[in-house]
């Protein structure tokens, strides 16, 4: 639905610029001007503002991550039939939502984080189709993974404080959220994609 | 240049900037981002730019003269 609104404002205002170029001359009247004003200024910035969120929430969707080619692996290591592979189980138990898998890890959720998620992508699709991008195998995180992003979902939850490998120490728990212990990489919870084990592997399908 | 040929130009503008911002919704690719962000938008809000601007630096035919310029005149 918002698609369509957004791709009719777009159409419409193509429509009234253009008219307003092969018409310049309506400018001499009063009404002429104030349609200038608006196919020229007010519509345009309504619509760029509606194209750019409706490109932001296609940016976030696990179909568009995976158009790159080598992002395609990442993708499958979604399905592995194995529990300890922390990206699959987030996805085959609906942790996260399945039509936002990527986004959901792998964007900052700072003020601009969705912004700062996005700039970063640019430099990925610059690497994809300007420059030589690496093996799936050989790609690994550019920056540690916060626990932040893990504790955005996880933090209060009953699983989270209780589960007896949090509390191996007295301040574990204290210390994965004050980001003194990572999540990740703290030899825990450290089976992520994992692509060179995808030609092994045994997948999931969900039932039908 | 009169204001004609000025809203002329941005209305054309404006016009190719919203027609590429149109294009790149049609398919779902990260170069369709890239489309909107590096061209769509930058050739519109030239456009839009340029409108402005036209608007500012335009003197209505109307418009009282300022004692200064009337100065230049005489």
């Amino acid at each position: 639905m918002q698609y369509a609104i957004t791709l009719t404002l777009i159409a419409l205002s193509f429509a009234l610029a253009a008219f307003v170029g092969l018409r310049a001359g309506i400018s001499r009247t009063r009404e002429g001007r104030i349609l200038s004003f608006v196919a020229l200024l007010v519509l345009p910035v309504v619509a760029v503002w509606g194209g750019y969120t409706e490109h932001e929430e296609r940016a976030s969707t696990t179909e568009f991550c995976l158009q790159c080619h080598v992002m395609a692996d990442f993708g499958k290591t979604l399905h592995y039939d194995d529990k300890s592979y922390i990206p699959a189980v987030h996805f085959e138990n609906r942790f996260v939502p399945r039509d936002q898998a990527c986004f959901t890890c792998h964007a900052d959720y700072a003020l601009f984080g969705g912004i700062t998620s996005k700039i970063h992508g640019l430099k990925n699709v610059y690497v994809q189709y300007f420059g030589t991008p690496r093996k799936p195998a050989d790609i690994k995180i550019s920056s540690p993974f916060p626990n932040s992003t893990c504790l955005h979902c996880h933090l209060g939850s009953r699983a989270f404080e209780t589960v007896n490998g949090h509390h191996k120490t007295a301040d574990m728990l204290q210390k994965v959220k004050a980001s003194q212990l990572s999540c990740t990489s703290s030899s825990c919870h450290d089976t992520i994609h994992e692509v060179g084990d995808l030609k092994d592997a045994k997948f999931w399908t969900e039932p039908k | 240049m009169n204001i004609e040929t000025k809203l002329r130009r941005a209305g054309f503008m404006v016009a190719a900037g919203l027609l590429l911002q149109f294009l790149s919704l049609l398919p779902l690719h990260p170069l369709a981002f890239i489309a909107f962000v590096g061209f769509g938008v930058p050739i519109m809000l030239i456009g839009v730019a340029y409108y402005v601007f036209s608007l500012l630096s335009h003197t209505h035919p109307d418009a009282p003269v300022s004692p200064a310029t009337r100065a230049g005149q005489s």
